[in-house]
């Protein structure tokens, strides 16, 4: 009886707080799905066309400054290949995609002292372009070298500027920049498939990000790594996969497959 | 007299900056109480992505003559100032050229869908008593949010408040 009539208060008291919600509130808080994004790289398939890094410098407005020596080696870079040496001394050396790995638990995180960092909670490694002060440390930070620093003013060419993408916000001079998972197109699918009353699926997630949809080999799967039934969860879970410095403990969401055939 | 002419000077510039005048002195007052096909014409009539694109668009002049196909007379049944500059673009088959005049700053993401289509907020919320317009605005609109209002709201809402929800 006593837990009835407390059930009854709950719902009584209840009611004036839920009419005086305004109009949409019910659908605006309606329970949304945590994802874990994640990516796989399949190197069997990877010919290192670097389609993924020029895709990417397109989509994301990232400067190029061109042929200039002053900005050897310090060119932002979000998507580009890292060398490996080989492992004949005859051998042509290996080249690995490397997007930011969007680490379950980043040190560039940690170290930012102004929060311009910060972990997305559906595990996106985001990056906030005017709080960040350009100290660096995240730089210094990732194991991985994935955060590049705007050592000048970008500065777009009249064509370059008609050709910008208007849905990421370009950098100014003085800050860090670095792989978002193509945030802003994961944002879009979810908005267009929760005004369809849907989730967004597996098979429109897969070649999402830039990289992804520009691989002409389909070397890079991206989706839901909680969601059994997706190909990257299953890729991840691949005797194939490993992850880069596996021994820091970062645990990247990125895995790449192994090479099998020659 | 000269004080006079500085005065008038002085009071000339420091006024807010004049719009450029639109093609068509569009009264949403008048079309908002117009009813067609027995229902009352609202924004998506015309923004027609206000629900599911991130930008509530202006309409094309195809959109116009869907109902201006043949002149709108007025109560003295003659066709007012603005029907004869519709009529004028239409003969010319020249498009309307809209002067858009609310902006989000560029770092901001706050698309239509989410707040119309989804949350299902009233247009005038963010936009104010657009339907009282009988002409267009000569100076910007200044209804726009101030993050601290947007982030009220969406906590009010159950909506993200994370960073990258609404920031490009």
């Amino acid at each position: 009886m006593g837990a009835d009539r407390r059930a009854f208060l709950r719902g009584t008291l209840a009611l004036p707080v839920l009419a005086a919600l305004p109009r949409g509130a019910e659908a605006a808080a309606a329970p949304h799905r945590r994802r874990r994004w994640g990516m796989a790289i399949d190197l069997d398939r990877c010919a290192a066309c670097n389609a993924c890094s020029v895709a990417c410098r397109q989509e994301n407005n990232i400067p190029s400054y061109g042929a200039d020596p002053e900005f050897h080696g310090a060119r932002p870079e979000w998507m580009s290949m890292l060398w490996q040496e080989p492992e004949r001394p005859d051998g042509l050396p290996e080249l690995l995609p490397l997007p930011c790995m969007h680490c379950a638990d980043p040190p560039c995180v940690k170290v930012c002292p102004v929060g311009a960092t910060y972990k997305d909670p559906d595990g996106i490694t985001m990056q906030v372009w005017d709080r960040c002060i350009g100290c660096r440390y995240c730089m210094v930070a990732c194991p991985y070298s994935r955060r590049s620093f705007n050592w000048s003013e970008p500065a777009w060419t009249a064509s370059e500027q008609q050709m910008l993408n208007p849905d990421v916000a370009t950098r100014p001079h003085g800050v860090v920049e670095k792989c978002t998972f193509c945030h802003h197109r994961v944002r879009a699918l979810s908005e267009r498939a929760r005004l369809e009353g849907r989730e967004p699926g597996d098979d429109e997630l897969q070649r999402l990000p830039a990289c992804a949809a520009a691989c002409p080999a389909g070397a890079i799967t991206f989706g839901d790594l909680d969601d059994a039934a997706s190909k990257v969860s299953a890729q991840a879970a691949s005797p194939r996969a490993f992850r880069l410095l596996e021994h820091l403990g970062t645990e990247p969401s990125v895995y790449y497959l192994k090479k099998e055939r020659g | 007299m000269t004080r006079l002419v500085v005065l008038a000077l002085v009071a000339a510039c420091s006024r807010a900056p004049r719009l450029p005048e639109q093609p068509i002195a569009f009264n949403h007052a008048l079309h908002l109480s117009v009813e067609l096909d027995g229902r009352r014409l609202g924004c998506v009539d015309c923004h027609a992505g206000a629900e599911r694109a991130e930008h509530a668009g202006l309409p094309a002049l195809r959109d116009c003559l869907r109902c201006h196909m043949r002149p709108q007379l007025g109560e003295r049944g003659v066709p007012s100032e603005r029907e004869a500059a519709v009529r004028k673009l239409a003969a010319a088959a020249a498009p309307t050229r809209w002067v858009q005049i609310t902006r989000n700053p560029g770092h901001v993401y706050a698309p239509h869908r989410a707040h119309v289509g989804i949350a299902k907020l009233p247009c005038a919320e963010c936009h104010g008593d657009v339907a009282a317009w009988t002409a267009p605005p000569t100076e910007p609109v200044q209804r726009l949010l101030r993050m601290t209002e947007c982030i009220a709201c969406h906590r009010t809402h159950g909506a993200s408040t994370w960073c990258g929800a609404c920031h490009r």
